[in-house]
């Protein structure tokens, strides 16, 4: 392989990548990752997720960072489910007039938030998505300098 | 930075009002056959539906010939709607729930079942006991809640799966035992709160009923009752009366009988909000053929099953009163027109008596109804002498019996009672 074709190949997987892939900053894609993985710990095709679903389409996050979070997310799902439960049954009993005036207004009580796994889910799918954020966005940025580095 | 995606916002925007205005429309064949399977299943008999037309732009629910097959007797309908159509209220959609501010029906035949205990049901015995032990009542429920979810054009979510999936994890234990006490929900995976219905899932403002045929089918006879040529509105019909201030209210006419003139008309009000159950039902009906009735009667009094009517025609009008789920003391007046009937069968009670006719008699009365079995006491009636006859034609015979048999004697009580009468 002649040197121009060893170019002409890198040139052809940079640009695949490209397109792929993009040029996201690293804040883009943590925050795109930790969309992710708060879509996949909710159960797919409630009326959360199709809300976030919709969020996450509309709003200019990084879709193929979402879906590693996706995945990861989903690979979490039911080992945090108890969690999850646990957590949104905590929630709803602490006010339960207060949940009832909430729950009851328009539009808000089709998204079936008195479930506590359904609560649960969202507010510790946030956690997680957070978490799952604050390490994408270090890792990233150290890449970055590691490549930087080696690259000069 | 942009933050947004204006293409997809934007096509999501159609999108969104495309399935609002437009699928509805166009899937109307899709949701008439998910109508008839859930509703098929939810009764567990056939259940069918001509046509379907349903407009959110219009807010309007349009069908045709509805048809609910009586399982006891496949290939005969217990319930039949020609045309219904009903005017939504689109805003309570938002809230989860549907109102209906007119519904209109016509040619709506309804088969009613007498039980052994006297108890009218929409379903007969042989339907009740095929349908698993479930409530009938239970069924019902979940087809108007299916049908308050399912009219919803917001229902899109698919929230059963997030049951399913909800379900599908174990509450904690400490979770479950927290949740035991106060207003709250356990069910038997996973915990839920529940929520308040401060107002009906399902409510029908205002009904209408055009050319409707009631057709009673008598416990253990074999010709049924048929009132026809119904008409009448019904206000505030809703799932939940217990949480609607205001009473359900109704007025309707018609006529009783197959071939026989005789008009009926009732109002009334039934107010079930917070607990209590008032009901109140003023009637009237006139030249209703006493022969029909009877078939009914038989279920409530065994003296009724010793009268041979032949003819004679009924009038009679009255008040219902329950307050607080107790009948409120009233009077009903009952007027019968040429009777001519024959009450033979006592003879087996009664050993002296060997036939008791009357002819073209008129009878009048004013019933007294209370709380107490059988409600309606013609005995009170003839002890308060609050009856009036005219017997034109009347024929009894009776036997003399002999002077060994001094129980079966029709005459002994008359002489032993003359007898003293001399010797004082």
């Amino acid at each position: 392989m002649t040197a121009q074709e060893v170019s002409s190949f890198r040139f052809s997987v940079f640009s695949i990548k490209r397109l792929v892939w993009g040029t996201p900053s690293a804040l883009r894609c943590a925050l795109s990752v930790g969309a992710g993985v708060w879509l996949g710990m909710q159960a797919a095709g409630s009326p959360v997720w199709w809300c976030g679903l919709v969020l996450a389409l509309v709003l200019r996050t990084h879709l193929p960072c979402v879906a590693l979070g996706w995945g990861a997310g989903a690979l979490l799902a039911p080992a945090l489910a108890g969690i999850c439960e646990a957590r949104g049954a905590a929630m709803l009993l602490r006010d339960p007039a207060g949940w009832r005036a909430l729950l009851k207004k328009p539009l808000v009580c089709y998204l079936d938030l008195q479930r506590a796994r359904t609560l649960g889910g969202c507010v510790v799918g946030l956690y997680w998505a957070l978490g799952a954020s604050a390490v994408s966005v270090v890792l990233l940025v150290l890449g970055k300098k590691y490549l930087f580095r080696r690259s000069s | 930075m942009n933050l947004i995606r204006w293409p997809a916002l934007s096509l999501m925007l159609a999108l969104l009002l495309v399935g609002f205005f437009a699928i509805s429309q166009m899937d109307n064949n899709g949701v008439r056959q998910r109508f008839e399977t859930i509703a098929t299943r939810e009764l567990d008999t056939v259940v069918r539906l001509g046509a379907l037309d349903v407009s959110v732009f219009r807010s309007t629910l349009r069908g045709e010939n509805l048809q609910v097959t009586d399982p006891g007797q496949r290939g005969r309908n217990m319930f039949v709607a020609r045309e219904f159509q009903c005017w939504a209220d689109l805003a309570r959609f938002f809230e989860r729930r549907v109102l209906l501010n007119d519904v209109y029906a016509s040619g709506v035949y309804v088969r009613v079942q007498q039980q052994r205990n006297g108890h009218f049901v929409f379903l007969n015995e042989t339907a009740l006991r095929l349908a698993n032990y479930e409530p009938v009542g239970l069924r019902i429920k979940n087809i108007m809640t299916w049908t308050s979810d399912n009219m919803n054009p917001l229902r899109t979510f698919a929230a059963q799966k997030e049951a399913v999936d909800a379900a599908r994890h174990d509450a904690p234990a400490s979770v479950a035992r927290d949740a035991l006490g106060g207003t709250t929900q356990v069910v038997a995976r996973g915990f839920v709160l529940r929520l308040p219905h401060d107002y009906p899932d399902l409510l029908v403002r205002h009904l209408t009923l055009e050319d409707v045929t009631i057709e009673i089918v008598p416990y253990g006879a074999l010709t049924s009752i048929v009132l026809h040529g119904i008409s009448g509105v019904c206000d505030n019909l809703s799932s939940r009366p217990g949480v609607l201030p205001e009473p359900i209210t109704f007025r309707a006419q018609g006529f009783a009988g197959r071939d026989w003139a005789a008009p009926f008309a009732a109002t009334g009000m039934v107010d079930l909000f917070a607990g209590q159950k008032n009901i109140q039902v003023d009637f009237a009906l006139s030249n209703l053929a006493l022969r029909t009735l009877l078939p009914i009667a038989d279920v409530y009094s065994p003296l009724f099953r010793l009268i041979a009517i032949e003819t004679g025609t009924l009038t009679a009008r009255g008040q219902v009163v329950l307050r607080n789920n107790k009948v409120t003391p009233t009077e009903v007046f009952m007027s019968v027109q040429q009777l001519t009937a024959n009450v033979n069968a006592l003879k087996d009670v009664v050993p002296w008596l060997q036939a008791l006719t009357f002819r073209d008699s008129t009878l009048a009365m004013r019933v007294p109804l209370d709380d107490r079995s059988p409600y309606l006491h013609f005995d009170e009636a003839i002890k308060k002498q609050q009856v009036s006859t005219e017997i034109h034609n009347f024929e009894l015979r009776v036997s003399p019996g002999n002077a060994n048999d001094t129980n079966n004697d029709f005459l002994n009580g008359i002489f032993k009672k003359a007898l003293k009468d001399i010797k004082k």
